[in-house]
């Protein structure tokens, strides 16, 4: 177990690609988070509701529901929760249009995992 | 062209007829006038000789008709000439009778009849003198005949050569001489006999001069009978006839001249006409030519610029396929990257601290495997297009692979987009076909991208592709959920640029490389019009024929 100002958060983690999703929660579960998957946006929404979720972790293109499609649901129901996009970096959207649109970062695959995991505790530290 | 024909040779049979009918009239007009022409000629010197002779004979008959001189041949002669004159009568009759001059004929017969009593006068006359001759002979004073006036011998011999002289004189002067001497004579009182001689002669002396005169009225009679002027007349009334008929020949000439005029302005038209036609034609064949050999040249130059723009069309569509298909490929090929770089990262972090567990150590290796197995499979798709297609034999491929290779470029679209993609084979095996497998995974990959754009807006996405086996050939149907194409769009559909696609978005060219593709490796691709479902249909044989390596397409 590794200390970090992620211990004990509730976090979602939402890619359509199971392999992607095991090995950020691979990290999340050496920081003692508390993990949560789902493998579309629709689903992911439905997590957040009901699982008191306080950091999402989602991927932009999914089918049933996209990564975008679900900041905008959550950010429309005045949930700020933060929220980490991963993108493909091709053709999907800029960090200045995740910003815009109330995500808190945008990480391009492939993914620099040293900057997520700081991104992520950071997140956790400005929401206290 | 039809109606010169037509009116040339109207013209002709009129001209020909009009020909004819003047020939006709004229020919009969000629051989007629010359007929009647020589019939005058021939009646005129009838006439005339007939008169001649006739006078001839009545002053032969009136004056020198002299018993005392032997002019027996004179008189032969005057027979002689009458005789012709009677001949070439009848002659001239039956000529007249031939040409049916019907009064003529007639006046010709009454002075033959005429002829014929001169003639038979005449003989009376002979006979008479001939009689008075005898007496005169028996007599033998020849001298009292030669002066009948001096009168020495007795009266009964006065009186019978008063009476032989008036006999043979016949002149009025002696006859009333002589009845003067009969009355003397009466009144004396003679003998029988010499009563009887004095009366025989002077029987014959007056029918002498009777004859003489009857001769001499019938001579007039026949000289200034109305044959001449009847001739005349008829002449007159022929040449009236003639004059008409030669005028009526005349209107044909004119009218055959008019014609002939008419004609000759008609063929001089006609040659003008033909003239000018040919002439234009020459130069509307020259300016042909010209034109043709300027729009081949135009069209040439444009042909080229289509080739070249076809070709520059062509190679823009398979970049922008090229593009499509490395935005899929980069998207499929980042995710397995950002797991294998995470993993890594993980394992690297592990080994430093010494938090290791053997067992994370083997599920990430499994990952990082599992995941480089996946991108390697992406890259052995993108091997195909690696190669240059365009030199690359056929070979023998998998058509199972083919497809399952073209499916790694676009599932991972499809699938975000909510299209399912299913490949229904019940068939065994790697299905082995001779081909350019780049090329025919482009075309797969076109018609999956052109069901997914007809079918991205429907609310049931499917796309269906269904492999069966048509021996020599591999048969693949690619179905998906739209509801066919309408008719007129599937005629044109398979022809270069037609496009239904948004500007910009489609080129057109997609459908007619395909089928370009699949017609070059002997195959056939068409729209499965019977199906409910939109379907094109592939056939591809599965092995090439020998001599018949596939074809390029440009």
């Amino acid at each position: 177990m590794i200390d970090s100002p992620l211990k004990g958060k509730k976090v979602l983690v939402v890619d359509d690609e199971p392999e992607l999703r095991s090995a950020i929660i691979f990290d999340l579960n050496r920081r003692g988070c508390i993990i949560f998957e789902a493998e579309n946006g629709t689903d992911a929404l439905k997590i957040v509701k009901t699982e008191g979720i306080e950091i999402v972790v989602s991927d932009v293109r999914m089918p049933n529901g996209t990564g975008i499609e679900l900041l905008q649901s959550l950010r429309k129901n005045h949930t700020d929760i933060p929220f980490v996009l991963l993108a493909t970096g091709f053709a999907d959207l800029t960090e200045a249009e995740a910003l815009k649109m109330g995500a808190q970062a945008l990480i391009e695959k492939p993914i620099d995992r040293k900057k997520m995991l700081k991104l992520l505790e950071e997140q956790v530290l400005t929401s206290i | 062209m039809k109606r010169y024909i037509l009116l040339s040779i109207s013209g002709f049979v009129a001209f020909g007829f009009l020909i004819f009918l003047y020939q006709h009239s004229y020919s009969q007009l000629s051989d007629r006038h010359n007929d009647v022409l020589k019939l005058f000629l021939m009646a005129k010197q009838v006439e005339a000789t007939l008169e001649k002779d006739l006078l001839k004979s009545r002053n032969f008959l009136l004056m020198t008709y002299d018993p005392i001189v032997d002019n027996e041949k004179e008189v032969e002669l005057v027979c002689t000439d009458l005789h012709r004159s009677e001949t070439s009568l009848y002659q001239l009759l039956n000529v007249t009778l031939d040409h049916a001059i019907d009064g003529y004929c007639s006046a010709i017969d009454e002075k033959m009849r005429k002829v014929e009593r001169f003639k038979s006068l005449n003989a009376i006359l002979r006979n008479s003198i001939y009689f008075v001759q005898k007496i005169a002979a028996e007599k033998s004073d020849v001298n009292i005949l030669r002066s009948p006036t001096t009168l020495t011998a007795t009266l009964k011999d006065q009186i019978i050569n008063l009476s032989l002289a008036y006999a043979l004189i016949s002149t009025p002067e002696a006859k009333s001489k002589l009845e003067a001497l009969l009355k003397r004579e009466s009144t004396l009182g003679k003998s029988q006999q010499d009563s009887n001689e004095v009366a025989v002669a002077a029987m014959h002396a007056s029918r002498i001069l009777e004859t003489k005169e009857r001769l001499d009225e019938l001579t007039k009679d026949i000289v200034n009978s109305n044959s001449s002027q009847l001739l005349e007349d008829i002449r007159k009334s022929y040449f009236q006839s003639y004059s008409k008929a030669e005028s009526s020949a005349n209107t044909y000439r004119q009218l055959l001249f008019g014609a002939c005029t008419l004609f000759l302005l008609f063929i001089l038209y006609n040659i003008i006409l033909l003239w000018r036609a040919a002439k234009s034609l020459t130069d509307a064949n020259a300016n042909l030519e010209d034109k043709v050999r300027d729009r081949t040249r135009e069209l040439e130059k444009s042909q080229e610029t289509i080739i070249q723009q076809q070709q520059a069309l062509i190679s823009s569509a398979k970049m922008s396929s090229l593009g499509e298909m490395a935005g899929g490929v980069a998207h499929e090929i980042n995710t397995p990257l950002a797991v294998i770089s995470l993993r890594v990262d993980q394992l690297e972090e592990c080994l430093a601290d010494g938090s290791i567990k053997e067992l994370d150590i083997a599920k990430i290796l499994a990952a990082i495997r599992k995941t480089t197995d996946r991108i390697g499979k992406i890259v052995s798709g993108l091997r195909f297009f690696a190669r240059d297609g365009k030199i690359a034999p056929a070979q023998i491929a998998s058509l199972k692979n083919i497809i399952e290779d073209t499916l790694s470029f676009c599932n991972e679209r499809f699938t975000l987009h909510g299209v399912q993609l299913e490949i229904k084979n019940s068939l065994p095996g790697d299905l082995s076909l001779e081909c350019r497998a780049v090329e025919i995974s482009q075309v797969i990959l076109n018609l999956l991208n052109n069901s997914y754009d007809a079918i991205s807006e429907l609310k049931n996405k499917w796309i269906h592709i269904e492999i069966a086996d048509r021996h020599p050939f591999w048969e693949i149907c690619i179905v998906d959920s739209g509801h066919g194409i309408p008719k007129d769009v599937q005629d044109k559909m398979m022809q270069p640029f037609y496009t239904t696609k948004e500007i910009g978005k489609g080129t057109g060219l997609g459908l007619s490389i395909s089928k370009g593709i699949i017609e070059s490796h002997q195959g056939k691709m068409f729209y499965d019009s019977l199906r409910s479902n939109t379907c094109f249909t592939i056939l591809l044989p599965k092995a090439q024929e020998p001599n018949s390596s596939p074809k390029e397409v440009a």
